[in-house]
């Protein structure tokens, strides 16, 4: 049986909660274009390119062939997941809360800890989601923008895409892959591109397809 | 009244104020391969996230699509095979979900 704790803050909103784990930080560290993060099961991975860089969830082997990963990692296997972007990319783990208390803990019912003070948090700003229909075919990272989200610049921020898979399959030879980059106006933007998987010089010649955009933006200041 | 918890750690630096809400996971389910809902009024307790992974990695040629949309206490999830299936169902999704 857990405590039975609930604590609300100052806007009314249940803070801490004996019922539910939250994601604590686990890590964080700087990749390489094309490098093999490795993340646990249901550990999630966000990434923070600096201003006027941006970073896909797709991997470019050089020859054009396209692969992707989960921002998630899930039962069964580790996830080595490959980043694309025009720089090199810091990175932030978030995973299930596990860190002893130094002096406060909370733990539910199973025993499992769902917080306490030796850890640090994974604080979500936006869950960003939609549809944008508009056909483009904008063959160059980042490509064709979606959506764009304002947020403070004082704070540090980080995305966590979606898997979505939509534009894996737009047309024979060719995905839309899906770009985030940081603006120096404070935004992020959301953005298409059209690229081969198979190597191949021809973008196909359908223009239906479908553009979903979707992900989660983390402050991640004073991580 | 201020109302919250506030922690610090022994350097004085601020861990939790009292206007944070933390990330909670409500669940992670699989998603089999059609679309659905699933109805959880912890919703309502703060400002959902979700998460969507595939759950097999596969070839670039044969994965379905999801979209994933949550109002009030429901979740649905639609399940979509925009260049069809003749190529056969390759994957599931798995959906995590919270509020913060």
């Amino acid at each position: 049986m857990d405590a039975g704790l609930v604590i609300y803050n100052n806007a009314n909103s249940i803070q801490i909660t004996s019922s539910f784990r939250n994601y604590e930080f686990i890590s964080k560290g700087v990749a390489a274009v094309g490098a093999l993060i490795p993340i646990n099961n249901n550990q999630l991975i966000a990434f923070a390119p600096s201003v006027g860089n941006w970073f896909s969830g797709y991997w470019d082997d050089s020859s054009h062939h396209y692969t992707y990963g989960n921002f998630r990692g899930i039962a069964g296997a580790q996830t080595n997941y490959p980043v694309c972007g025009s720089a090199v990319i810091p990175y932030y783990i978030f995973g299930l809360s596990q860190t002893v208390g130094k002096c406060f803990e909370v733990r539910d019912s199973l025993g499992n800890i769902v917080f306490s003070d030796g850890a640090k948090y994974m604080k979500v700003l936006a869950s960003r989601s939609g549809l944008d229909s508009t056909v483009q075919r904008v063959n160059n990272c980042p490509g064709h923008i979606v959506d764009t989200y304002a947020y403070n610049a004082n704070l540090k921020i980080a995305i966590l895409p979606n898997q979505l898979s939509q534009g894996i399959q737009v047309h024979a030879g060719a995905l839309a892959i899906q770009n985030f980059t940081l603006n120096s106006n404070g935004s992020i933007s959301s953005s298409y591109s059209m690229l081969h998987y198979d190597g191949s010089a021809s973008y196909g010649s359908s223009t239906s397809y479908i553009q979903n955009y979707s992900y989660l933006v983390l402050d991640v200041t004073n991580l | 009244m201020t109302q919250g918890l506030q922690l610090f750690d022994a350097s004085g630096n601020m861990l939790l104020d009292v206007a944070d809400s933390l990330t909670r996971i409500l669940g992670v389910f699989d998603t089999g391969y059609s679309s659905g809902s699933i109805v959880d009024s912890n919703l309502l307790t703060g400002t959902p996230w979700y998460t969507t992974v595939l759950t097999i990695k596969v070839s670039a040629s044969s994965l379905s699509a999801i979209e994933v949309i949550i109002s009030g206490s429901t979740l649905t999830w639609v399940i979509s095979y925009p260049y069809g299936t003749a190529g056969g169902i390759a994957n599931t999704f798995e959906i995590m979900y919270g509020v913060s």
